[in-house]
């Protein structure tokens, strides 16, 4: 038991997280705003492709990775102006949006692959595991630092006022002549740029290729542990850590199999661990503190 | 023109979803009419295509009925796909648990027994897939957890129990596929023989009696308007004395219940048992269905027909076309759905 969780569980611990922390720091942008974003799924699944299709095309992972996050940024300003302008009703839209990724995704592999399953293997040739291995370390200090700097800029910032106020009172908003409307495509289009980057995470950093459901309803995950921490940016990410090492221990007890009193555990029960512990999370904290105000409302415009 | 998509915003999002789907098919290098005319062709070509269409419409009903039942509480029910899941399988196992028990009337085939069997069966999912619903009202009313994020968790994890219990206990050892037993004769859904072999149930008829007695629900008892009034507004609702709560757990395990006989035609039709992954998304595809109806329980059946010809026609696009797949299906769906939602053509007294 005690040799699950060493050096090794705690670096795939940090690993499995990125997708799934850099996806709720965009959700909670978003949400602070104002709009739900049960969309963030999509996002991922957009940007995990993006990414890998990039890699594809150039052979730069860097270069994935920026292409995720202008295409999750695209998304996401689709998203926006169906639910901004079109003022389409926020779930269903965010639903709809999934749908629409998981279905375009298959089109662009088929299209330029010729195969609906994923794109080829991302070949980095061996010369490229140390840049790699730098590129990895540079994302995940960036994911890290992610929540500290959202939470610096969304307390103490103008740009964090404004967003915590379209979310909050938009009127209020309205009356000191800024757009809410404006305020919230901002902040939707950098949930898709976060949302993109962390679904590149999967294809392009922490395997090789882009698979058909990769994203594995991390994005609900991640949306569940923004709403499980009140909204707030360091204890979402504290959350997130969590869910990845109930992720990486499952992981690697599903490799030496583990018994509970001489009863062996099925490899399905481990692997829904870190769905059974969202869900029980967000049972025990019922998400009525913290809430925007005006989440999932118009208001303001 | 302007004032027909303005008069039914439904048509218009179905005919940009269309539109936006043969688009992407152009743009990938196939002929747009080329693709249309495998759509149509597939969906009701013959009668076997009419009748796999009449096939996928069936558990499409259910789910239609189950997403529209909560959406008039207000409410999102998410979680149809992972109540379809084990409800049928419940079903399933008390099917063949019962076979164990008395073969003989397992394997008779007189119309009383096939009813009462058909009934055990829909009993037993309707309450497993109630009480599916249930937990999600549950933390939804008492507990103020969001019921998309908790249904979205529960269909991950009735995945991981269905698959744990087909492959490890219920499985069948004739074969390797991730399935179980073959169910008694008795249980077998009476199939309609016009569609040249195409396994059309029962059950889909079921669906539209169903959708019969959700409108008279609604629009005829005390229960269906208390759900209404609540979901409609929940302050005027609270003030009249209705506890919104309980209407949020009561509609959501309503919905759990139609969405645990959506399986039903698929599992005890055609084959006879249940297969790990029978589902392609039914309970996802209900969303689209009870949205584009506006809830309402007789234009679902519409529009689960107008949803089970689309999957049953992006099928053959897989053989008949190069350039896309099946998939087209989804981003056609998920186009549909985002123009039926938003507002653009809803007019001015929506709004």
């Amino acid at each position: 038991m005690n040799s699950i969780f060493d050096f090794e569980w705690l670096m795939s611990s940090l690993r499995l997280a990125l997708p799934i922390l850099l996806a709720a720091m965009g959700g909670l942008i978003c949400e602070k705003s104002g709009v739900v974003n049960i969309a963030l799924e999509g996002l991922m699944v957009i940007g995990a492709l993006a990414g890998a299709v990039a890699v594809v095309a150039t052979g730069s992972q860097p270069l994935g990775l920026c292409a995720a996050v202008i295409a999750g940024s695209i998304g996401a300003g689709i998203y926006g102006i169906f639910v901004l302008h079109g003022r389409a009703q926020q779930v269903v839209a965010g639903a709809a949006f999934n749908m629409l990724a998981i279905g375009v995704a298959p089109y662009v592999t088929k299209a330029l692959y010729g195969i609906s399953g994923g794109t080829p293997n991302l070949d980095f040739g061996v010369h490229n595991a140390q840049s790699a291995q730098l590129l990895l370390n540079i994302v995940m200090a960036f994911a890290l630092t992610c929540p500290i700097l959202i939470w610096w800029i969304l307390g103490q910032s103008k740009y964090g006022l404004l967003v915590r106020f379209a979310g909050e009172e938009p009127g209020a908003l309205e009356s000191a002549g800024v757009s809410t409307a404006l305020v919230r495509t901002g902040a939707v289009i950098a949930s898709g740029a976060l949302a993109g980057l962390g679904g590149a995470t999967l294809s392009v950093l922490l395997s090789s290729s882009f698979a058909r459901g990769m994203t594995g309803g991390r994005g609900f995950m991640a949306l569940a542990a923004v709403i499980f921490a009140g909204w707030r940016p360091v204890t979402a990410a504290i959350v997130c850590l969590v869910f990845a090492g109930v992720d990486a221990a499952q992981i690697r007890l599903q490799g030496t199999g583990y018994a509970v009193m001489g009863v062996e555990v099925p490899a399905q029960l481990l692997q829904a661990m870190p769905y059974l512990l969202t869900l029980i999370a967000v049972a025990i904290r019922s998400g009525r503190t913290g809430v925007p105000k005006y989440l999932g409302r118009e208001g303001g415009f | 023109m302007k004032a027909m998509l303005f008069r039914w915003p439904w048509l218009t999002a179905i005919l940009l979803g269309l539109l936006v789907g043969l688009g992407a098919a152009a743009v990938a290098g196939e002929n747009p009419a080329h693709v249309l005319l495998v759509l149509l062709k597939a969906a009701g070509g013959t009668p076997y295509d009419l009748g796999m269409t009449m096939v996928y419409t069936t558990p499409l009903i259910f789910t239609g009925l189950s997403v529209a039942v909560a959406y008039r509480a207000g409410l999102f029910n998410i979680g149809a796909e992972g109540q379809l899941v084990l409800g049928g399988l419940a079903a399933t196992a008390v099917a063949l648990r019962l076979g164990d028990l008395w073969p003989a009337f397992a394997g008779s085939s007189g119309v009383m027994g096939r009813i009462v069997a058909m009934l055990i069966c829909g009993l037993v999912a309707a309450a497993v897939g109630g009480s599916t619903g249930f937990v999600t009202g549950y933390l939804r009313a008492r507990r103020g957890s969001h019921e998309v994020v908790t249904s979205i968790m529960m269909n991950f994890l009735a995945m991981a129990l269905a698959s744990w219990l087909v492959i490890e206990k219920l499985h069948s050892v004739d074969t390797q596929n991730p399935e179980t037993r073959t169910v008694g004769n008795v249980f077998k859904a009476v199939e309609f023989s016009a569609f040249d072999g195409a396994p059309v149930t029962i059950w889909f008829l079921a669906g539209i009696a169903a959708a019969g007695l959700v409108a008279f629900l609604f629009d005829r008892t005390m229960i269906g308007f208390r759900i209404r009034a609540a979901g409609e507004n929940p302050v005027a609702a609270t003030v009249a004395g209705i506890d919104t709560g309980r209407q949020m757990i009561i509609a959501l395990t309503l919905a759990g219940a139609l969405a645990g006989l959506s399986g039903l035609g698929d599992i005890l039709g055609g084959a006879g048992r249940f297969r790990l992954g029978f589902s392609s998304d039914y309970g996802f595809t209900g969303i689209a269905v009870a949205l584009l109806a506006g809830g309402r329980p007789m234009a679902v059946v519409a529009s689960a027909l107008l949803f089970g010809a689309l999957h049953k026609g992006a099928l053959d696009l897989d053989f008949e076309t190069d350039h896309v797949t099946r998939d087209l299906a989804m981003i056609i769906q998920g186009c549909v759905i985002l123009f039926a939602t938003a507002r653009w053509f809803h007019g001015k007294k929506k709004s």
